[in-house]
């Protein structure tokens, strides 16, 4: 019953109510969340940046949720990644700086995964923002209407939680 | 366009109002909590006055923290202030706690507090946080436990008994024969399973039926080659034979030797039983050369507990940050180092540490005013790159003085840590002896006292120097018993300047301590010609009982190794007799074919020369 609840609330975020460039935003932010093991200071930036931006929160969790997930998988490559990036040798300078800046000491950045899933975030975020904004739009253009006849969803729509979840929503409770 | 300003609010207004009421009430706030932390870490009283935090220049003062007794209620266990934390506030970002400076002054232990209510019992430690046992060091315990040789002239007069003065504990003697007893069988059955897996009869036995079987009647000269070939190989085994069983009786025969040998770590083993039994009979040692133990040992063990307990606690303190180097797990990552351009900081450091102070006597009188300065109380000391040193003065209005110095260098494995302190007219007050029949404690006017330690890894080096002046010896009772302990009185209050040496050597686990005094050889004499005769008496009387129940059990020992040994060396010399007749046997035959063979040659050979001859 859990997961159907969330299905359903994902399913009403894209049909309705937030715009795609929030729900776009929600999920990048989400998922650079996710993909940056532990908490280092720019993931508490990017959770204010979630907080005070309408960005929206539930694409949040689920970007989140999928982005840790696919960290947990890429974690070798990240790493690699983070090691290669931290042993440039024209970057030598730079992080020599940083690391003796108590500072940055913070932000974890001479940590092979979380410079390797900083920098995954970031490219990823460039990349996935515009196809999600595109993607919202498409789907409430035209696979809208085509989805709410699949099955699947009629049954969603027939159980009494989402009905409760319908009347707890016209309501302005959730 | 997409700020959402309830969130805003929030996240800006109400830290900003938990801020400023934290900043209002941050003194309040340090003191209730260092206060409730040390009351519940010390299980007594503790006020703390006159708190001032400067979040902004990270500075911390107060003016007064006193600490109250547990054992002494009356008393404040430690009173300081004013102090001053500068606290180093860039490296809190990396995670670092370090004090650039810490100022403590007005400093003082055990100062009367006639006003102060006794502290609320503390209650029962539950039993996983119950005081954990003794901790030892990974080189052995960090407390000396040598035995000391204590003299008791009543003993002299009892009879002895060995059994009750042990109290029923096996002594080392017998320990050792049981020893002997097992190594002995162990080895001797060892020897018995090589003559079983020699299998001698049955390889002779085979050797034989190879002989019987070749053929040295044949005229074909090739025949009684290969004949003659055989006789050889048989031989070879046979000597073969003859070399293993030599080597099993060389050992068998060696045994007797290894039994000797064993029997000869039972008579030192003996040796210590009885010195062991007038230890612990109180017997003492009157040669100069252990008086200084007899008399003073307690004392100068007790001195140098002292200073390894510093030790150990220095060491404590300076732990290493480092951490085992472990895999990481998913997701953990690997840190990557890069070089240090600027000043690096261990985890928890603490760079210099001032004080000052005053020591008070039991009337509240002050004894001692000191000052002194400990710098690089580190985590690290390679990544802070000096050693911690201790640099302490100390001065009475008596004209007492002292210099304390300390390095304790951990940079490189194994630390070295090093104490000298020099102390000029010292009040010793009073020093507590090893009693029985001789002084319980000593006074004295003043005293030079030089200490020096050091130990690497845990190889111990300490020497202390003592030199007392006007010194005067007191015994438990008031009145001697008898004529010698009155000459023994008599002797000690004939001394009044005292020099006393002590060294301290090997590691924590065998230390070795030498004791010298001033006294030694005059007090030897006179201990030698008061009781020397009856103390000789006693250590032989111990000898002989000690020696009558090891040599009982010896000749147990030895009759049961004879038993077990006999029957072997039997059998054992057989079979070299058997493989040596052999031997011998093979040999004769060999040359008498050859010959034979010989001789057939030489006649075909003249035969075939006077066939060539008729033609």
């Amino acid at each position: 019953m859990f997961w159907l609840k969330i299905v359903a609330k994902i399913l009403n975020t894209l049909k309705e109510g937030a715009t795609p460039a929030q729900i776009a935003l929600g999920f990048v932010l989400g998922w650079a969340i996710g993909l940056v093991p532990g908490w280092p200071v720019q993931v508490w930036l990017l959770l204010l940046l979630l907080l005070v931006l309408q960005a929206n929160i539930t694409m949040a969790l689920v970007g989140a949720a999928i982005a840790a997930a696919l960290a947990w998988v890429f974690d070798p490559l990240l790493d690699a990644l983070g090691a290669a990036v931290l042993q440039a040798g024209s970057l030598q300078g730079l992080f020599t700086r940083l690391y003796n800046s108590p500072p940055w000491s913070l932000t974890r950045f001479n940590n092979t995964v979380v410079m390797g899933a900083s920098i995954a975030a970031v490219v990823t975020a460039i990349v996935l923002f515009p196809l999600i904004l595109r993607g919202v739009r498409a789907y409430r253009e035209r696979l809208l209407a085509r989805i709410d006849t699949f099955r699947i969803v009629q049954v969603l729509k027939g159980t009494k939680l989402f009905g409760l979840y319908r009347r707890l929503q016209e309501l302005g409770l959730v | 366009m997409m700020i959402r300003k309830t969130g805003l609010f929030l996240l800006i207004v109400v830290p900003a109002v938990v801020l400023v009421w934290v900043y209002l009430a941050r003194n309040a706030i340090v003191t209730g909590v260092a206060t409730y932390s040390l009351q519940k870490m010390l299980g007594t009283p503790v006020q703390m006055q006159g708190v001032d935090l400067d979040p902004f220049a990270m500075r911390a003062t107060f003016q007064r923290l006193r600490i109250q007794g547990r054992d002494d209620p009356k008393s404040w266990l430690l009173v300081a202030g004013p102090a001053r934390f500068d606290l180093n506030g860039a490296q809190l970002f990396a995670r670092k706690f370090v004090v650039d400076e810490l100022r403590v002054d007005g400093l003082g232990f055990g100062v009367p507090c006639p006003d102060c209510k006794p502290p609320p019992p503390a209650p029962p430690p539950p039993p996983s946080q119950a005081a954990p046992p003794a901790t030892e060091g990974k080189g052995g315990g960090w407390s000396l436990h040598i035995p000391l040789p204590e003299l008791n002239l009543e003993a002299l007069k009892q009879e002895l008994d060995v059994e009750r003065i042990t109290s029923g504990q096996k002594l080392g003697s017998l320990q050792a024969l049981d020893q002997a007893q097992t190594d002995g069988k162990a080895r001797i059955a060892g020897l018995q399973q090589r003559y079983e897996r020699l299998a001698t009869q049955a390889r002779l036995d085979a050797i034989e039926k190879q002989v019987n079987a070749l053929d040295f009647k044949s005229k074909d000269p090739r025949k009684l080659k290969e004949a003659l070939d055989g006789l050889k190989d048989a031989s070879a085994k046979a000597k073969a034979l003859q070399s293993e069983t030599q080597a099993l009786v060389r050992d068998v025969r060696a045994e007797p030797g290894h039994v000797k040998a064993d029997f000869a770590r039972v008579d030192q083993e003996l040796d210590a039983d009885v010195a062991a039994a007038s230890r612990l009979a109180h017997l003492g040692g009157l040669n100069a050369g252990q008086v200084g133990e007899l008399v003073f040992g307690k004392v100068v063990l007790e001195r140098f507990n002292w200073v390894l307990a510093q030790f150990r606690r220095v060491r404590g303190m300076l732990s290493s940050d480092a951490q085992p180097v472990q895999k990481p797990s998913r997701g953990a990552g690997r840190l990557i180092s890069y070089p240090v351009t600027g000043r690096a900081y261990p985890g928890f450091l603490v760079d210099t540490i001032a004080f000052s102070g005053s020591g008070v006597d039991a009337a509240g009188g002050e004894t001692l005013r000191y000052t002194g300065q400990l710098t690089g109380l580190s985590s690290d000391a390679r990544v802070y790159g000096k050693p911690m040193l201790l640099d302490a003065t100390a001065a009475g209005k008596s004209g007492e003085n002292w210099v304390v110095r300390g390095s304790f260098d951990h940079r490189t494995s194994p630390g070295q840590d090093q104490i000298a302190a020099q102390g000029h007219g010292v009040r010793l007050g009073d020093v507590k002896l090893s009693g029985g029949s001789l002084p319980e404690r000593a006074t004295s006017r003043d005293a030079d006292v030089n200490l020096q330690a050091t130990l690497r890894g845990f190889a111990v080096a300490a020497a202390l120097r003592i030199d007392a002046n006007q010194v005067q010896f007191v015994f438990g009772k008031e009145a001697a018993d008898n004529a010698t302990q009155r000459n023994i009185r008599e002797l000690f209050a004939g001394f009044d300047r005292v020099q006393l040496e002590a060294t301290l050597g090997g590691t924590l686990t065998q230390p070795k301590v030498h004791i010298s005094s001033s006294i030694d050889e005059q007090f030897s004499k006179r201990l030698q010609s008061l009781v020397g005769k009856r103390q000789a008496e006693a250590q032989a009387k111990i000898r002989t009982q000690i020696s009558q129940r090891v040599e009982a059990q010896r000749a147990q020992v030895r009759k049961a190794l004879d038993d077990q040994l006999s029957p072997l060396q039997a059998q054992v010399q057989a079979a070299q007799q058997k493989v040596q007749a052999l031997q011998e046997q093979l040999a004769r035959r060999q040359a008498e074919v050859e010959a034979a063979a010989k001789g057939k040659a030489a006649s075909k050979v003249e035969d075939l020369k006077a066939r060539l001859r008729r033609r």
